[in-house]
């Protein structure tokens, strides 16, 4: 009797939330689906994440490919490796955590794809639970596994919501498109920081033990798959807090000791001004880019690791097969 | 371990299916491990405290019992209260207690160099040591026979349902239902995860999502005008009455699913039309605590009005401090009694306005005007409780009464939450508000629905509302921080 009507109850529950996402996700106000205005969750479909992962293409080799947060996708510009001879592409998404550049790794990356894998880190992604990047990838990524995979990291109600916005969306064209995406990841940002930015100074750097776990899963993944791994951080403004990123270079430099990965951290190796180089109070601007990425690239060569991307001359880059 | 978390939500089916799985004379044994692991999920250590609890009222219980004169009986019960009281006043007043010397012996141009101790506070500590205290002051007073069991008296003390945020039960009432023998019993379950339900409801989706709201308006009173401070504020009033009464349901819903009874905690707050109802409508097992362990002692109302005022400020302001170790909870428990004594002052004057101006000829509405005034009253205490410094708490009294339509504060608020999400979160409280007592009657089985598919329709909707609309993240509840 009790499981007959628990039974029921379900039925009517799941009929009722689906025709919530089938009702959600057609019907439009101002052209966008009524579900974007109803919570933080339901992220947009569109914008830079979906076209980046939608114009990434496994079967093709890179020389260098880029994981992280806003950072990577806002601070290593395709176009000044290539000038370089170097071909990268880059995989950065907004609030992107150790947790998410684990899963995406997990699903796309190989040493055949791969020739060098840059994780640019700061303090946030190591702080942050992911939340803004699950729910930006979960809409735009099209590998299943990934997808369900971070939604399930949540561990509530809210990653059967996410999965149903994706799965009620799909074959829906992006709602959106991003006009600072050029091509290979990147988004341009030309913009400088208000000369009034305030920068907290807080000297703290409180890790989350799983994205530190995370973490070290990425170090393990990288070294079981044979893909050379370098975590940068790249440059922070001068009027940023320096304890806070003494703290977590400190912390990185011992995490990555006695493993196979690396750890450059340029984020006060070059003289930068706060607002000529950068567009806000952490990201890099276009200006900015163009005096990091050559020194990234000698640091690199320095270090020995820029082996892997040398392009012999007259390699075509192309499918592994 | 949250209510509102995957571990309890998975912790509690397990629990309830060995329950009903293992003997009658075993499941003290299962329930007493869970409650521990209950507790020590948040912080072992702690449990520690737990078991000293347990070990002193147990042992000042049966002490009491087999005393052989008054001084006897005396020094175990003073034993006990020593130690909770001691212990209570270490975790959780030694800071606010030391600041205080310190700010007067400033003032004074006195040296104190005693610093403030890294100290956190065990949650539920003032819950459960109520509870264990009046255990004991019942055992002394002869109410009740000490329990010989010590494995059934510890799990009266750690009883995971109401062990972090009550309500505060006593042992006559709990004590006794862990010796009866019970079955499996469907609709007992049903009654019980319907209530745990409502109690999620309330949290997850009212509580919880008013919360990134509030935290915004009241974590910077300075940056917002008098809409919205006044909006912060009734909000609160929202978050707060979900948030704790939702925390009593969960506790009295699963507590039903095993097969026990738990008082009720809280009945319809926001209809009281007069302070004095609204204490008897919240939080009422701690009132019940407060009105029969303190305010009776002192002689409750068979006194001299003096006296009688006098007890009732003592009783207010105990109450303010057993919610935090601050000088906004002394104010706020200040202000309740002063709301009391004055309406104790000026009830003759009121019942001449009353039939003066032709209120007393419209009873419904004049009810319904002594209710909004009562809530607002409430509301507007509430500033103290919620206010971050008492400094914060005057920074809104002097911004509240500015109605220009300024809205300086909006894009702050805005930046902290979606427009959007606002407006629902402001359907969602207002609504649950005015409903909630109407469709709490149907919760607790106190009115039945026309046809069974209602009865779905509506528990169905509840959980689509919190499976949707919930503000997951596992957000603490209010009353754990006492």
């Amino acid at each position: 009797m009790l499981l007959r009507k628990g039974i029921l109850f379900m039925l009517l529950f799941t009929g009722l939330y689906v025709l919530f996402f089938a009702v959600g996700t057609r019907v439009r106000l101002n052209g966008t689906p009524i579900i974007y205005r109803l919570g933080n969750v339901y992220h947009w479909k569109g914008g830079d994440a979906w076209q980046r992962y939608h114009e990434y293409d496994p079967q093709l080799r890179h020389d260098v490919v880029v994981l992280g947060s806003s950072h990577a996708y806002r601070g290593y510009d395709p176009e000044l490796f290539a000038r370089q001879g170097i071909d990268l592409f880059n995989l950065g998404s907004s609030g992107q955590t150790a947790m998410n550049t684990h899963y995406l790794l997990d699903d796309l990356l190989s040493a055949e794809n791969t020739g060098l894998l840059i994780v640019e880190v700061s303090k946030a992604y190591l702080e942050s639970d992911g939340l803004e990047s699950t729910c930006e990838l979960v809409q735009n990524i099209p590998m299943e596994r990934a997808a369900v995979r971070m939604a399930l990291s949540l561990r509530d109600p809210r990653a059967a919501n996410l999965l149903a916005l994706r799965w009620a969306m799909h074959g829906q064209e992006p709602i959106y498109r991003s006009e600072n995406y050029t091509a290979k990841g990147y988004c341009r940002h030309t913009t400088n920081a208000p000369a009034d930015l305030e920068h907290r100074h807080t000297g703290r750097f409180d890790p989350l033990p799983d994205q530190v776990e995370h973490l070290r899963s990425i170090i393990a993944l990288c070294a079981e798959r044979g893909i050379p791994l370098v975590l940068v951080s790249h440059p922070i403004p001068p009027r940023s807090d320096p304890e806070r990123h003494r703290l977590f270079a400190e912390f990185l430099r011992g995490l990555v000791a006695g493993t196979e990965a690396r750890y450059l951290d340029l984020a006060t190796a070059l003289e930068l001004d706060d607002q000529q180089h950068f567009a806000d109070h952490s990201h890099l601007n276009q200006a900015g880019v163009e005096r990091f990425v050559p020194a990234l690239i000698d640091s690199l060569t320095a270090h020995g690791l820029a082996h892997p991307m040398a392009p012999a001359p007259g390699t075509a880059i192309g499918p592994t097969e | 371990m949250l209510f509102n978390s995957l571990e309890f939500a998975i912790f509690f089916p397990l629990v309830v299916a060995i329950h009903f799985l293992l003997p009658h004379r075993l499941r003290w044994l299962l329930l007493l491990v869970a409650s521990y692991w209950f507790y020590m999920a948040w912080k072992a250590e702690y449990a520690v405290l737990l078991l000293l609890s347990t070990a002193v009222d147990y042992t000042a219980a049966n002490g009491i019992h087999k005393a052989k004169d008054q001084r006897g009986r005396k020094r175990w019960l003073w034993m006990s209260l020593v130690v909770n009281l001691g212990l209570l006043g270490f975790f959780k007043y030694f800071n606010f207690l030391n600041d205080t010397f310190r700010t007067l012996s400033g003032w004074g141009g006195i040296d104190y160099s005693i610093p403030d101790m890294d100290l956190l506070l065990p949650m539920g500590i003032s819950f459960y040591t109520f509870q264990t205290m009046s255990y004991t002051i019942d055992v002394y007073r002869g109410h009740l026979q000490p329990e010989r069991h010590l494995g059934r008296f510890a799990l009266f003390v750690t009883f995971f349902p109401q062990l972090v945020a009550g309500p505060v039960v006593r042992a006559p009432d709990l004590l006794p239902q862990f010796i009866q023998r019970m079955g499996f019993d469907q609709q007992r379950v049903v009654e019980g995860l319907k209530r745990m339900l409502w109690g999620l409801f309330k949290k997850v989706v009212i509580a919880d999502r008013c919360a990134p709201i509030v935290d915004e308006i009241f974590g910077d009173p300075a940056a917002h005008d008098g809409p919205l401070l006044v909006l912060g504020v009734l909000l609160f009033s929202i978050q707060i009455y979900c948030d704790f009464s939702g925390y009593s349901d969960i506790a009295i819903g699963s507590a039903r699913v095993l097969g026990f009874r738990i008082m009720e905690n809280f009945r319809a707050p926001q209809l009281a039309a007069s302070i004095g109802e609204f204490w008897s409508r919240w939080h009422i097992s701690m009132s019940a605590w407060f009105r029969d362990y303190i305010y009776i002692p002192l002689g409750g109302n068979r006194v001299n009005t003096e006296r009688w005022y006098f007890n009732l400020v003592v009783v207010f302001f105990l109450s303010g401090i057993w919610h935090g170790a601050g000088w906004t909870f002394v104010i706020y428990g200040l202000l309740h009694g002063a709301y009391m004594v004055l309406a104790l002052m000026t009830k003759r004057h009121w019942r001449r306005f009353n039939a003066w101006s032709g209120l007393v000829r419209i009873p419904r509405r004049h009810h319904a005007m002594l209710v909004l005034v009562t809530f607002l009253l409430v509301a507007f205490s509430r500033i103290f409780f919620r206010a971050e410094s008492v400094q914060d708490a005057f920074v809104m009294l002097g911004s509240l009464w500015h109605f220009k339509l300024a809205w300086g504060g909006l894009p702050a608020l805005f930046a902290a939450v979606k427009p959007w999400e606002i407006a629902i979160t402001l359907v969602l409280a207002f609504s649950h508000l005015f409903l909630d007592h109407h469709l709490e009657a149907f919760v607790k089985g106190e009115r039945r629905f026309g046809h069974r598919a209602y009865s779905y329709l509506f528990h169905g909707s509840l959980l689509l509302l919190l499976v949707l609309f919930g503000n997951y993240g596992e957000v603490a509840f209010i009353y754990f921080q006492f």
